[in-house]
Order: C-alpha cells, then structure tokens, then sequence
C-alpha cells in the first residue's frame, strides 16, 4: 500500500515536470530560433536513419516482416499505425517508411 | 524445474557448439557460377551499382562492406565481409547468384532489383571492395581456382585466376577462361601466366570471331551515321529533364501499382489446445481482423475486434465479437497526435505492444490481464500522445479521458471486481490515466503508468474511487557471447478500490459484505533465442519462461493468491507465425479450488 501511495506521488511530481517539456515547442519555432548551445545542444535529437530507427524501435517487440511484403502506399499506413501503437515521432515514422518502401 | 533446468542447459552448450562448428558452406550451382557479366565495368555502372548498394546493402554490410551494417546487432548472423579474399575467389555468376536468390536473413533481391542492377551492384563491390591483386574470375567455375594457383609461387591470399597476357583484353565479351592451368612452368615464372596449347588455341578462335563481328559492326555503324542526320549532344540540361520525366514517371507507376489504396487489413489469428487438471482438455481458436484507413497525410482510422467461440452453460455454443479498437486519429505535428473512440489503454505496456498472438511468446496472457484482469484493455475516450526526443534517447506520453471501469456490485461472484467493458458511464464521471515512458538507449524501454476514476454506479450506497498504477520495463540485449538474443520483460500493477459495502440489505444473497480492497499482480518474463547460430532449424527455436501473480483480498469473492510458473519452447516458422509449447505449475489459495497445472498448444499468426 506504502508503495503504490509513493508511486502516486511521484507520478504527480513526473508529470508536472515533464508534460510542459513536451508542449513548450513547436517545430516552427524550434526552426527560427538560434541554434542551441552547451547543455541544450546536447539535449538535440541525434540523427538516425530510417533503418537504425527501424532495429532499435520495431525489433523490441516483434521480428520484423520483409520489406517487399508491402507496397509504399500500405508501408504508410502501416507505419502510421505503429506510431500510434508505439509512440513513434513523425520524422521516425517517415524515416522508418522511407526504408522499408526503398524510397 | 530440474527437467527445465537441464533443458536449457543442454540448449545452451548445443547452440554454443554449433556456433564454434562455423557456417554452413554457401555454395552457388555450378551451372551459375559459370554465368557472364554481360555489364562493363565501367565508370557509368559503377556509379549506378553504388546507388543500388547504398539504398539496400549498407544498412546490412555497411559503407565500407565489412559486415559491419547499423542491422548486425538485430541480425542471426554476421553479413558477408565484401573485402574478404573468399568472396572473391567466387565468380561473378556465383555472386549473382546468390544476390538474386538470397538466403536468410539476406533477402532475394531478384524481385526487386532489375537483372540490370545486380550486375551493376557486382561491378561496384568488386571496383570498391574487392582485393587489389587480384584478377577478377568473370565466369570461372570454382574448382578452377585452386587448380589456378596450386603449385605456383607460394603466395599466401586469394586464389585467383590471373588473366594471360597472350590473350588480348578484349572489349567486353564472353570470359570463359575455365582450368588456366600450366602443365610445365619455366623456373621463375608463375604457372598463371601461361595457358595450354588447347586453351590458347580456343582463345586465339574466339577472338579472331569477335574481330570480324567488331569489323561488321563498324561497317555497319558507318552506314548508319551516314543515313542518321547529326544531333547536337544533349546537354545537362536536357539530362536533367530526362530524368525529371523519369521520375515523374515512376512516382506514376507506383500510383496505379496494385496495393496503392491507403486501406489495409491486417490482424491475427490463434488455434490452441488445452490440457488442463481438473478440467476437460479443449481447443481453441480466435481471429482479430485489423483494419486500417487512412485517407489524407495526417488522419488514420483504426479498427479491430475479437471473434471468438463460446460455450454456454447450457452447452450451446456461440461466437462472440468484440470490438477493441474503433478510433480516429489525427497527427497535429511530429510530437503530438490526438484521437477519439475505442482505444487499447496505454496503461502498462502488455496490450499495447505484446499481446497478439504472433507476438506473446506464451499461449496464453499473464494473470493480471486475464480472465480476472486488474488492468483495463480497451476504453472509450479521447487521447493525446506523442514521442519527443532527447538527444539519443526518447521519452513517449499518452493522457486519456474515458467512460472509466464499473466496479460490480451485485454479482456474488465478482463483487468489487472493476469491469473495463462498459461502453457506458454509469457515474457521470469520467476517468483520467496517462502512461509516461523513457527509452534511455536502444532496446531498453521502461515506463509508468496511472489510472483513475470513480467507479461505483449511480445510487450505490457508497462511493467507490479506483486508483490503478503500473510499472514496466522491457530490454532486448543481443549477446554474441551466448549466440543469441535475450528478451526480458516485465509488469506490475496495483489496483487500489475503496473499501464499500456490498449487497447492504442481502437482497442479492451475499451482502453485507465488507472488504478492503487492494489487488495487485505483475510478471516477468525470460526468453532466450540462439539468433546467432548458423543452423536455421535451431535458430528459430526460442525458450521461454515466465512467472506470473495475482493477489486478491481473501474476503473479496473469488478471492485469494494465485502464481504460476510457466516453461516453454515456442519454434518460429516464419517471423509472424509461431508455434509455441508451455507447462505453467500453478499454486493457488484454496479458496481458488485445486492447482490446475496446464499443458498448453498454441499456432499464433499474424495476418
């Protein structure tokens, strides 16, 4: 009982801190703003290719499926729905679809 | 457990002994190695081969062809070396070959790749890749090769076959160049630098032909230009529109290309077997169509539902259908999505990511989320969540709003249950949940989740508040060391409901009953598969094991502890379909009647 009231309360702590970090941007204003420097430079997202992304996010849960099993078009949809199921972020979601279509 | 024990020992040295054996031989028929390279190797192929390996073999070989792909930690077996003296003692027919026909995990690349792009790719990996001294075997069967060098300088490397120098280098024709062999080589000299009298002969034959077929063709190129008017050379410019119209063309194509409508129909599907103390053996099916839309760039519709077989109380069957995803989702920007309708709960991770059959490593759910769940599956609502990342790392979040469980109150079997199947508010209250996860590095993801509301119907007695939270983690290390990959993951969860009265007046039969009500349940679970051995029989089994708890107060109805410790071996047919094979020991309160102790035989698929 001790823990769950413990866990409570740390999640009340986790999501005051974090949810506001998740709104406080928008691509475009990341887009205009200066480039950022020391710590927030090393807080930017490292770029990953559409196959990296691939092997560390689809492969966690399940084996992968041929690339040729499905056309570009179903690739989409399929992608879009995995970033729904496993909180995919959009470019990941186009990066891992550019992949499996051999765009 | 002892008998699990020394499985798994046994597994273990059996797959670290066929690892240490070394790979299988690939080896390309004969009758292809003798294949001709119909492609100059010239700069215009090399270009164009560097772009076929670029989009589909770095990933796995990597840019300098070493084997050393970003893909190698999640693959069975180490790729080719293309810079490897092996590689190239091979033909270029060989190689063709098995680039056409593949083997696993290497795909067939012939319906993808034109004829055209293979030999392309070849001429690149071999003017990139390919050892410096060496000649190059266009069409020499592999046994020639051996026999090229044996006896000759004692040089250690590639056996290669070196082109003679009696023999003119030809514009591009047929390479047949089998058995290069001397009989009786000058001291000093290498063996390779000479041919038989036979060989030279033939040779001397096939090139006196392609000289007048190159005479011919002159002859006839001549009368050609003079009835061709003279074009100005194309400039760049005009290249480049070529190729726009090409790439228009293409995109075209693709458009029309069959499967381009944006509705897709996936799912899965189950047939099991049951054998269980205590209870009759039985088997079971299931099938989960999914369906899928989504009509412009940034809406997707979701749908899904359960069929499954019934057998009623009084023995007559039926087929029930549940819907577990019916929802619209619109993608605001990279970070945030928003939705609405019948969505999986993001609360844990088990419905979310594990729990189709052809995923499940086990034939059957861990007890927190089954036939007495504690944790919701489904709930109607609205939802926002996204995925915002952080230098290497990734920190995902889900919040939702939705009807909210019911917390039974008049079944003398389940009363202060939670029930996650109702479609209605029953309270005029909604509840409230989020789910807040952190990858910190590949393959390692852990997560928090909350869940709240009031559950009890309008006009009961008492106000009933539900609190659920729960915790997960699930990593996938690859292990060389031990051939193969493990997969960890883990639950728990705790269902915190007011304490109420039940039945206040018996006029349900059971009441006054009055209970704490405090549940809570996880499991952990272990998997093991030799991913790395080279023997694909064995690499496509997996062990599994798994523990798993559910604890419920013993006044409640249905009441007590229940574990299960459960061993497994599941064999992967193909990735989206498995055959699995599990014992769970099972130890229960005696309020939850004997142990049942179940072998369990289960095909899951993904459609």
């Amino acid at each position: 009982m001790n823990a769950a009231k413990l866990l409570t309360r740390v999640s009340a702590i986790i999501a005051l801190a974090v949810l506001p970090m998740g709104c406080s941007s928008s691509p475009e204003s990341s887009a205009s703003s200066q480039p950022a420097t020391g710590f927030l430079a090393a807080l930017a997202p490292v770029h990953k290719t559409g196959a990296q992304i691939w092997a560390e996010n689809c492969t966690r849960c399940h084996n992968p499926r041929p690339a040729t099993q499905y056309s570009p078009q179903q690739w989409d949809v399929i992608t879009s729905h995995m970033r729904v199921r496993c909180n995919l972020d959009g470019e990941e979601q186009r990066e891992v679809w550019k992949f499996m279509s051999g765009v | 457990m002892k008998f699990g024990s020394a499985t798994i020992l046994v597994f273990f040295i059996a797959a670290r002994l066929h690892a240490a054996s070394g790979p299988d031989k690939w080896v390309a028929p004969a009758k292809t190695s003798r294949m001709v390279n119909p492609i100059p190797e010239s700069s215009a192929s090399i270009k164009l081969g560097k772009i076929v390996f670029m989009n589909n073999c770095v990933s796995c070989h990597g840019n300098q062809g070493r084997g050393d792909g970003l893909l190698v930690p999640n693959l069975p077996i180490r790729p080719a070396d293309l810079a490897s003296p092996d590689v190239w003692a091979q033909t270029e027919g060989a190689l063709f070959w098995k680039i056409s026909t593949g083997r696993q995990p290497m795909p067939t690349w012939e319906p993808v790749l034109k004829e055209e792009e293979r030999w392309n790719v070849i001429n690149f990996l071999h003017a990139t890749f390919a050892p410096k001294t060496d000649g190059r075997l266009s069409n020499a069967p592999p046994a020639a090769a051996p026999t090229a060098t044996k006896g000759g300088s004692g040089t250690k490397g590639p056996e290669v076959v070196q082109r003679p120098p009696a023999v003119p280098d030809l514009p591009r024709g047929p390479r047949d160049a089998p058995g290069l062999a001397a009989t009786s080589a000058p001291a000093g000299a290498s063996e390779s630098e000479f041919v038989r009298r036979a060989e030279y002969d033939r040779l001397a034959r096939e090139h006196a032909a392609l000289r007048d077929e190159f005479e011919q063709f002159k002859k006839e190129r001549a009368a050609g230009l003079a009835a061709v008017p003279v074009t100005k050379p194309a400039s760049q410019e005009d290249v480049d529109d070529l190729q726009k119209a090409a790439d228009a063309l293409t995109k075209e194509m693709i458009s029309i290309h069959p499967g381009t409508e944006k509705f897709f129909v996936a799912g899965d599907a189950f047939i099991g077997f049951t054998a269980q103390h205590h209870n009759n053996s039985t088997f079971s099916a299931g099938l989960a169509p999914l369906l899928l839309w989504k009509p412009t760039s940034n809406l997707l519709f979701e749908s899904s539902f359960d069929l499954g077989l019934n057998t009623n109380p009084d023995a007559s069957s039926s087929t029930s259908i549940d819907l577990t995803i019916a929802d619209a989702i619109f993608f605001i920007n990279d970070w945030l999505s928003i939705g609405g309708g019948v969505f999986v709960t993001p609360f844990g991770v088990y419905h979310t990511h594990f729990d189709p059959p052809w995923i499940n490593k086990f034939a059957d759910d861990p007890l927190p989320f089954g036939d007495r769940a504690i944790a919701p599956g489904s709930s109607l609502g609205l939802f926002v969540r996204g995925a915002k990342l952080v230098a290497n790392s990734k920190i995902v979040y889900d919040v939702y709003v939705s009807n909210g469980p019911n917390v039974i109150t008049t079944d003398r079997a389940a009363a202060g249950s939670l029930s996650f199947d109702n479609w209605n508010d029953i309270n005029n209250n909604k509840a409230v949940g989020a789910r807040i996860g952190f990858i910190p590095v590949p393959n390692l993801e852990t997560g928090y989740s909350i869940f709240y509301g009031t559950a009890s119907p309008s006009g009961f007695p008492s106000r009933v508040h539900a609190t659920l939270q729960a915790v997960d983690i699930n990593y996938r290390p690859d292990v060389p060391a031990l051939a193969g990959t493990f997969d960890f993951r883990a639950e728990w969860i705790w269902s915190d409901v007011s304490k109420a009265t039940y039945d206040p007046t018996g006029a349900n039969g059971f009441g006054p009953l009055s209970f704490s009500n405090y549940r809570d349940g996880g499991y952990v679970q272990l998997c093991y598969r030799p991913t790395h051995v080279h023997n694909e029989i064995i690499r496509n089994f997996e062990i599994v094991s798994r523990w798993d708890l559910l604890r419920v107060p013993d006044r409640a109805p249905g009441g007590g502890r229940e574990q299960r410790y459960t061993i497994g071996l599941d064999y992967w047919i193909n990735p989206q379909a498995v055959l699995k094979l599990d014992y769970e020991f099972d130890r229960r309160a005696a309020s939850l009647g004997p142990a049942q102790d179940a072998l369990l035989l289960q095909l899951g698929l993904g459609l």
